[in-house]
């Protein structure tokens, strides 16, 4: 179950997502997550896994289903793991925070999800 | 007298809001005066205690008649279902830079026990009756826990929630107040539980095995006054910070940390006493707390294995040093800090966190502000909020 703020957060800019959990993690999957242009597809489902303690202990990393690759082709760095969740096959997009980057108790997913479309728009140009 | 409903229905709408129950309060003014319902009060009661449950969308109504006694107050007041008895306010717990505990005026205080001579001639009846109506969680029954479990009994305690997962190691012995060789391998709640049992056979003692990131468990810890922090997790201190702020329960935190050479010399002693009231830093603004750390401990040991493979999560489990003269030391400090907000024997202004250097035979202490935009600040409109969904606004494992 998501704190109040997240869930508001997400249905106010009209996302579809469900939550779940597996193995301690609050699963939330965000249906048909529309990716920055430059990638080989318009949208695909976006899987953020959340700690227990979320929202004072930080997320890492993210997953997309079906795999994204660049338009031209190239693969982005750190994203060749293919992992199992929810009976689904992710492709991870290994991405950590530095310490004190994540603002605990402050931060919430609506900036971890800014976070994942700067870094997105980020790999177009610099995939490595 | 009437009072127009103008006056206080805005307020029904605020606790709907909230998904508060609003108190219909009023005074009995004058120092001789009894807080008690009048035939008129009874009257009233009847006329809008409907209205009340109706605006504010629960099934409660409640009220409170407060008069004013020297340098304090009286109060009677009760919380009323629809189909059920009016169940009476039995005792005010006030949290704040100091905190208090203020019986109801149908509620007197038994006599003291002889017992408790040498303290009250310390602290007086009052702070001790104080004591004995206190219900006192304590997390964590390891060198701390139980040195502050035995303190408190002994000062006059006698309700009690203890938290602990763990069993009782041939290495605790050497550490835990009560504990005996023939008790390794026992839960240590109920090897603390046992103690306190044996100091007083009449305490109420509740022994949670489990950890207070169960949700379960740290509801628990909603219903008690105070709580002793003497876990050495990450985790279960983001928990204990949380519930400092919503629930308004004073956080006694406390933590040793020894730092030994390779060769085992000891280098440091630090111990920590920090107490979570409103207006003060969490133990996150604070940064006592290692979240990265927090967000290891909670994961499956599956999970915490691969990522600890891959590097990308700090590896737990290492055995920390610790002896028995600094766990007592810290408890000792840490039950002090209680005495010292019930009783304002220090100065002013009181500092919320005390540091002891035992190594330079040192002590400092510090305030320090709520940060911005934080939850324990004033302005995020988090304090007393009470129960959320989820508990405590935060994701718990299943
Ligand atoms: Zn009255
Ligand atoms: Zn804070």
């Amino acid at each position: 179950m998501l704190p109040a703020n997240d869930a508001t957060g997400l249905t106010e800019r009209g996302i579809t997502y469900t939550v779940s959990t597996e193995a301690n993690m609050t699963c939330v999957v965000l249906s048909g997550y529309r990716l920055p242009p430059g990638y080989d597809r318009e949208q695909a489902d976006l899987l953020l896994r959340l700690n227990p303690g979320f929202p004072d202990v930080q997320p890492d990393m993210w997953w997309f289903d079906p795999a994204i690759r660049l338009k031209d082709g190239r693969a982005v760095k750190a994203t060749d793991v293919t992992e199992h969740h929810l009976g689904r096959t992710w492709q991870r997009w290994s991405r950590h925070f530095d310490a004190g980057q994540w603002r605990s108790g402050t931060d919430s997913l609506e900036s971890y999800l800014a976070l994942i479309g700067r870094e997105l728009e980020r790999c177009v140009q610099h995939p490595n | 007298m009437t009072i127009a409903s103008e006056g206080y229905v805005r307020f029904l709408g605020e606790a709907e809001r909230l998904g508060a129950v609003p108190i219909w309060v009023h005074t009995h003014p004058g120092e001789d005066s009894w807080p008690k319902a009048s035939r008129w009060d009874n009257e009233v009661d009847k006329q809008i205690a409907d209205l009340f449950r109706l605006r504010s969308g629960t099934e409660y109504y409640s009220m409170l008649i407060v008069s004013p006694r020297p340098r304090c107050f009286t109060f009677t007041g009760y919380l009323q279902s629809e189909s059920g008895n009016p169940v009476p306010f039995g005792r005010a717990w006030i949290v704040g830079d100091r905190i208090a505990s203020v019986r109801a005026f149908d509620f007197p205080a038994p006599p003291l026990h002889a017992a408790f001579d040498r303290n009250v001639r310390a602290f007086g009846g009052g702070i001790q009756q104080t004591l004995a109506d206190l219900c006192v969680g304590i997390v964590g029954c390891g060198g701390t826990g139980s040195a502050v479990a035995e303190q408190l009994v002994r000062l006059g305690v006698r309700d009690f929630v203890l938290c602990d997962p763990d069993q009782l190691s041939a290495s605790n012995v050497t550490r835990v107040f009560g504990s005996f060789p023939t008790d390794i391998g026992r839960d240590k709640v109920d090897v603390v539980a046992a103690q306190l049992a044996r100091i007083a056979p009449e305490a109420e003692i509740r022994a949670n095995k489990s950890m207070i990131t169960s949700e379960e468990t740290a509801r628990e810890l909603c219903e008690c006054d105070i709580v002793f922090g003497c876990t050495d997790d990450n985790a279960g201190r983001l928990v204990l910070s949380r519930l400092a702020t919503y629930f308004l329960t004073p956080v006694i935190d406390c933590g040793v940390l020894l730092s030994s050479g390779a060769g085992g010399q000891l280098l440091g002693i630090d111990g920590r006493v920090t107490t979570l009231v409103p207006g003060q830093a969490c133990l996150v603004c604070r940064g006592r707390i290692d979240t990265k750390r927090a967000g290891t401990e909670l994961m499956t040991p599956g999970e915490r294995k691969r990522l600890e493979e891959e590097g990308y999560a700090p590896a737990l489990g290492r055995v920390e040093p610790a002896v028995v003269t600094f766990t007592t030391l810290v408890a000792a400090t840490a039950v002090s800090e209680l005495l010292e907000r019930l009783v304002g024997y220090g100065p002013e202004p009181r500092p919320s966190e005390i540091l002891l250097r035992c190594h330079d035979r040192e002590i400092s202490t510090n305030l320090q502000e709520p940060g911005p935009r934080h939850y324990c600040h004033p302005d995020s409109g988090k304090l007393g909020l009470g129960v959320t969904t989820p508990f405590l606004e935060q994701t718990w494992p299943q």
